[in-house]
């Protein structure tokens, strides 16, 4: 099956930028992932390999055919692009039963009725739906309907997948479920996916690569481990997670070694990165489980007050005052002291940018994940940064 | 779950599509076909208006002199003057009735709204001339209940066939749209806001003055500039009522000059007949100005119902009084006044109905063949109307809202605007463009084809309203999923949008058959011997002085209203049933 591209596509609404030059590409039976806040443009690139919306730039390609090229003034028309599209709403039509709805896209193909016989029973046992063919779709479950949609859009063999959000409209439970499921089938299948999501741990659940978005572009791109713990930029760094910002300068430490000087931080934040970070303030991120709590003062850390702690069922959240820095860390354990040492796992912080500029589409702009050892040692404090600021989030 | 069986995708069947219609041109053709429709009378007004002589007569110029006379007439200006009185007249006594039933039966516990809500509609369905000859034939001068008053219990009387009177009778015809535009705001306002008065210690009164009445206004100003609008092209009002006392209106004055007129078919009357379309024109302008900002005055959130409906404690039982009253006044006495006069030979206060009892208005209606061909005339066009209007509107308004034709944004606009000219402005073009265009025109203007036409081009509008917002509930994904498995637009169409609509075809399917049963004031100028229709034969037969007949007429129009309604209740009954 070819790989789907997608290459600048572009769109403006009056002054608004909707698509700002959104280059991507789909390979071969991968599942790739557009995630990002609503209105960020991702539903209407997926509408864009649709069929469904227009651009006012750029061109889609399927393999060899070229779906939309505004240049060339090419523009294939929805029912012609052989896609299969799962919608939000799952759009199963009100008035036809289940066998009628996934038996559609044969039907207006003319295949015969045998092998629409056929095909339609082996797609619905591949949902697991064969036993419902009867009935209508306000009979089924929202699960039972979101995979009725998934029948339907895999019916006719389409050459990729394209699915607009489609477990949003399920429950926390079935949701999880729902989401194995369908990672599964589609591994089975091997068929190129493009996946639309607002919801984090859906999209590093599923994807073989995450495209975030933001405002029109694409802000990172990556495998959920790289876009996770490499977030590149703050927005990115926040909407994948609980995330804590550190801002301060810069001191090299060796080849490719830095720390970050900040007060409260004595001896600073080791962190590696390629290339040295522009001189001024620099900000790190550091994801809350990267934050080790002890209370061995023979081990290294930095000093600490626990100022609150939530109980979240699987772990803890606490909240912690570290000089003038409120951080946040993930522990199992309760605390019984206030007073706690904070350690850093190696390598875990990681430089952003504070707004996603264009050069954060940059698929491999941080630090590679084998990192020196230099934990954070209790040393002579660096020198105060009046301009330093910290924020939890 | 258990471990899929397909290893591979899914291989393709075999695809063996035809591409029967390619979207466009079809779009273009429906497109076209309606533009035609609704502008095509127009075009021929314009340029009639606008010369010396009728336009087959040779030697005619361009000339503004029958704009010129029409003004000039005083006639003419008397009959502006009294359609002005009577139009806002009738106006602020429809708004004012219209919004208080709206408020008693949506807002208070008004005992019977359940029924008395759905009766005040009838004034929409049952036919306009049927109610103005039930009207005469009581409450005019000589009418039965109007002599058994004065007569017989000595009281002061009212007269019907004045402007006041007329203006009472077209408040009642329109009431229903201010009730309606009024219910439909209440309904979807957020109650809370009157409950918040309450809770701060307001009474029923307060409520009332503070939020339910101003949250009325614009839909009284919308609903308002509609019944003003349609007051001013009134024509069964004034040849009926108006005729005897020498009340002339506009409409009235173009068909007496056009019938009476030494020189047929007068240029004048194509220049009232514009006059009158600018004149609406404007006046839907203004409405379309006056509600652009519409959405400031109403609350973005959910409608939710208030708490508790606002008590009318003992004035409970007189309210619901008074409203019964005036249903059973203005609809149901005058519906039995029909029965009544289709069934004696004279309506008379001196001799008791009984002895004057007689079949021969019937009998005149199944012998006399004129009346007999309006009857069938009329449920051909009915029939055959309805069904092709419909069809044309449905796609036509699917093209509008879901398509990405390039001109689907002018749709909305012509279909909406023939309905808002004025009907006998329909007609005058109408006899115009079949004279000037002789294929098909000559063939149109000899046969029941032409009259239809112009009926189920002035009406389409009605589909439209209806199936518009049909088609807006139904949610765009349900075409777009048509189209992603590879559904062409017309397949979409057909298969997929069509079927959901169908609650909504039916109910516009009724409301055309309703309508071209009793609209009439198009086909004024275009009825001819051979091809009457129920109205325009009512017309004529009661200008002949046969009230009998007519009120015989009359009950049939009401009585093939009453089966289509009943058709399509049970229709949407028994597919409740099914779905239930």
């Amino acid at each position: 099956m070819p790989e789907i591209s997608v290459d600048r596509l572009s769109q403006t609404f009056g002054s608004t930028r909707v698509l700002d030059e959104v280059s991507f590409t789909v390979p071969d039976g991968r599942f790739v992932t557009l995630l990002g806040p609503s209105g960020c443009g991702k539903t209407t690139t997926l509408m864009s390999i649709a069929g469904f919306h227009t651009p006012q730039g750029g061109a889609i390609a399927h393999g060899d055919h070229i779906l939309f090229d505004a240049a060339r003034r090419r523009n294939v028309p929805a029912e012609q692009r052989e896609l299969g599209v799962v919608f939000q709403s799952y759009a199963l039509w009100p008035h036809l039963t289940i066998e009628q709805n996934v038996g559609f896209p044969l039907r207006i193909r003319r295949t015969d009725r045998a092998e629409t016989r056929r095909r339609v029973a082996e797609v619905l046992d591949l949902v697991e739906l064969g036993h419902r063919a009867k009935a209508h779709p306000h009979e089924l479950s929202g699960g039972q309907q979101q995979r009725v949609a998934l029948a339907r859009a895999l019916a006719h063999g389409p050459s990729a997948l394209l699915l607009d959000e489609p477990f949003s409209n399920l429950d926390a439970k079935l949701r999880e479920r729902a989401r194995e499921w369908l990672g599964e089938l589609q591994r089975d299948l091997g068929i190129s996916t493009v996946f639309v999501t607002h919801d984090q741990t859906e999209a590093m659940a599923m994807s073989d690569q995450i495209l975030v978005m933001n405002g029109g572009r694409i802000v990172r791109s990556g495998t959920p481990q790289e876009v996770y713990h490499r977030p590149g930029s703050r927005f990115v760094a926040e909407f994948l997670g609980r995330c804590n910002f550190l801002t301060g300068t810069a001191r090299r430490t060796g080849p490719g070694a830095f720390a970050l000087e900040a007060p409260g931080l004595p001896g600073g934040v080791p962190f590696r990165a390629d290339t040295a970070p522009p001189p001024g303030a620099v900000t790190l991120a550091v994801r809350p489980e990267a934050l080790t709590l002890h209370t061995d003062e023979t081990r290294p850390g930095w000093r600490a007050r626990v100022t609150r702690t939530t109980f979240l069922g699987d772990h803890y959240l606490h909240t912690l005052q570290l000089g003038p820095h409120i951080l946040q860390a993930l522990g199992t354990r309760h605390l019984t002291t206030p007073a706690v040492l904070v350690d850093l796992d190696a390598g875990a912080a990681t430089v952003v940018t504070d707004d996603p500029a264009p050069d954060d589409t940059a698929p491999h702009d941080a630090a590679p994940s084998g990192l020196a050892d230099t934990g954070p040692v209790p040393a002579e404090p660096g020198p105060p940064e009046p301009s330093t600021t910290s924020r939890a989030v | 779950m258990t471990p899929h069986t397909l290893a591979a995708a899914p291989v393709a069947p075999r695809d063996r599509r035809r591409r029967l219609l390619p979207t466009a041109p079809g779009q273009y053709l429906v497109w076209a076909a309606v533009a035609l429709l609704a502008l095509g009378p127009l075009v021929p007004l314009v340029i009639t208006s606008l010369l010396s002589k009728p336009y087959y007569l040779p030697g005619g110029v361009f000339s503004l002199d029958a704009y010129r006379q029409l003004l000039a007439d005083p006639a003419f200006r008397q009959a502006a003057l009294n359609t002005g009185v009577f139009a806002l007249t009738a106006t602020s006594l429809a708004l004012l009735l219209g919004a208080t039933f709206a408020i008693l039966v949506t807002r208070t516990d008004l005992p019977g709204r359940r029924w008395l809500g759905p009766a005040l509609l009838a004034p929409l369905l049952i036919p306009p001339l049927g109610l103005i000859v039930g009207w005469e034939s009581l409450y005019g001068p000589a009418g039965y209940l109007t002599q058994l008053w004065h007569k017989n219990l000595h009281l002061p009387v009212w007269n019907l066939t004045s402007l006041p009177g007329m203006s009472v009778l077209g408040a009642v015809v329109t009431l229903p749209i201010a009730y309606v535009t009024c219910k439909a705001v209440l309904e979807g306002a957020d109650g809370t806001l009157e409950d918040a008065v309450r809770a701060s210690g307001g009474g029923t009164l307060r409520v009332l003055r503070t939020v339910t009445v101003p949250m009325l206004r614009t839909a009284l100003l919308d609903s308002g500039m509609l019944i003003l609008t349609l007051c001013l092209e009134v024509l069964g009002i004034p040849l009926f009522l108006g005729r005897p006392a020498n009340i002339g209106f506009i409409a009235s004055y173009l068909y007496d000059t056009w019938s009476n007129s030494v020189l047929p078919d007068p240029p004048i009357v194509s220049a009232g007949a514009i006059l009158l379309l600018v004149v609406a024109s404007a006046l839907l302008i203004v409405r379309g100005r006056l509600l652009r900002h519409a959405g400031r005055y109403t609350a973005g959130t959910r409608a939710t119902p208030p708490a508790r409906l606002l008590r009318l404690g003992r004035w409970r039982r007189p309210a619901a009084a008074l409203m019964a009253g005036f249903v059973a006044v203005t609809c149901v006495i005058p519906l039995l006044g029909l029965a009544l006069m289709s069934s004696v030979t004279d309506l008379t206060t001196l001799v008791a109905p009984w002895h004057l009892w007689t079949t021969t208005n019937w009998q005149q209606v199944w012998d006399d063949p004129t009346l007999r061909r309006a009857i069938t005339d009329s449920l051909i066009v009915a029939s055959a109307g309805s069904v092709v209007t419909v069809a044309l509107v449905t796609v036509a308004t699917v093209i509008a809202g879901r398509s990405t034709f390039r001109l689907r944004r002018t749709l909305p606009a012509l279909l909406v605007y023939p309905r808002a000219t004025p009907g006998i402005v329909f007609g005058v073009g109408f006899f115009w463009l079949f004279l000037i265009v002789p294929w098909p025109g000559a063939m149109l203007r000899t046969s029941l084809w032409g009259e239809l036409l112009a009926l189920c081009v002035r009406n389409m509008t009605l589909s439209y309203i209806i199936l518009a917002p049909a088609l807006a509930r139904i949610s765009p994904e349900l075409a777009r999923a048509a189209a992603s498995t590879g559904a062409g637009w017309w397949t979409t169409l057909r298969r997929i949008t069509v079927p959901l609509l169908r609650p909504a075809i039916i109910s516009a399917l009724v409301l055309m058959f309703v309508t071209l049963v009793s609209d009439y004031d198009p086909v004024v100028f275009l009825s001819k011997p051979g091809t009457e229709l129920l109205g325009t034969t009512m017309l004529q037969t009661w200008s002949k002085g046969l009230p009998g007949p007519v009120a015989a007429l009359a009950l049939i129009q009401v009585l093939l209203v009453a089966l289509a309604l009943a058709a399509g209740l049970g229709w949407t009954a028994r597919k409740r049933q099914h779905h239930a």
